[in-house]
């Protein structure tokens, strides 16, 4: 399915906590790796291979400045987790709006009878 | 109206948790009487194409919906505890994937005359969930959803809105 390939690499790389908890800092404003390593309290090296899984995934971006290389959040690649997950309630909610139906027309049978 | 509503509990349970105007019994008959079952459940342009509920403990149950190429697509299962009307466990295997099996527990609450109905899914492990994941949407919904869930919960603030 299209959108399976197309979501898969960004879903594996939100299976791991750290990489989940490198988005949470993300969200309060962009960060190197050096600042997102010291609350996680991991090496350098480490935290480095996540960010590399995120930026792989296209869930966050990278810019160079003169010393620093700070990472933000990819609002496209949220977006497209986000619009995933629409898609994935809605056809919940579509079955769930065929029992609605299902059990108006059972409780009308009810009271006639 | 009521939309259903998504909730984390934790890295291997999620729970969807819907209302229904309706009393418990018909809720508890439309999840377990399977000419009701082909009359609702589906998924997308998926519909029933067959039902078998042994509504008893160790009874097996499966559900198979087709696509409008002919592809069959199947669930099925055991069940682990009855507690009609309020409250139903069961396993839950994708059979196209083996050994993936997860408990879906299912209670019905009786609010004001309404239904609410919770489903909680536990899985496995992580493994599982990844493999789910990466075959696509029928097989993966449940603990993908549940991943991001947890993202959105997270970062919502920043992307403006969640789930």
């Amino acid at each position: 399915m299209r959108s399976g390939e197309a979501i898969g690499p960004i879903f594996s790389a939100l299976a791991d906590p750290t990489r989940r908890a490198i988005l949470a800092q993300l969200a309060g404003g962009e960060a190197t790796v050096n600042e997102l390593a010291e609350p996680l309290q991991m090496t350098l090296p480490n935290v480095s291979k996540h960010v590399k899984v995120l930026l792989d995934a296209g869930l966050i971006l990278q810019r160079k400045e003169a010393q620093r290389r700070p990472c933000s959040l990819n609002p496209e690649g949220l977006r497209q987790v986000e619009a995933w997950s629409r898609r994935y309630i809605d056809e919940w909610e579509d079955t769930f709006q065929r029992l609605d139906a299902l059990l108006a027309e059972v409780s009308v049978q009810q009271e006639g009878s | 109206m009521q939309k259903a509503e998504l909730i984390l509990v934790s890295d291997t349970e999620v729970r969807i948790r819907r209302t229904f105007n309706a009393p418990v019994a018909a809720v508890w008959a439309a999840w377990t009487k399977p000419e009701l079952v082909m009359r609702w459940y589906g998924l997308r342009s998926l519909r029933m194409a067959e039902c078998t509920i042994n509504l008893e403990v160790g009874g097996t149950w499966r559900w198979v919906l087709a696509a409008p190429d002919g592809q069959l697509i199947a669930f099925s299962g055991v069940f682990k505890d009855i507690r009609a009307p309020h409250s139903l466990t069961r396993t839950e295997l994708f059979e196209a994937m083996p050994g993936t099996d997860y408990v879906v527990t299912l209670d019905f609450e009786a609010v004001d005359g309404r239904t609410v109905l919770t489903s909680r899914m536990v899985y496995q492990s992580k493994e599982h969930r990844d493999g789910h994941l990466q075959s696509g949407m029928e097989a993966g919904m449940n603990e993908t959803y549940e991943r991001m869930d947890e993202l959105l919960a997270d970062i919502s603030p920043s992307v403006g809105g969640a789930v």
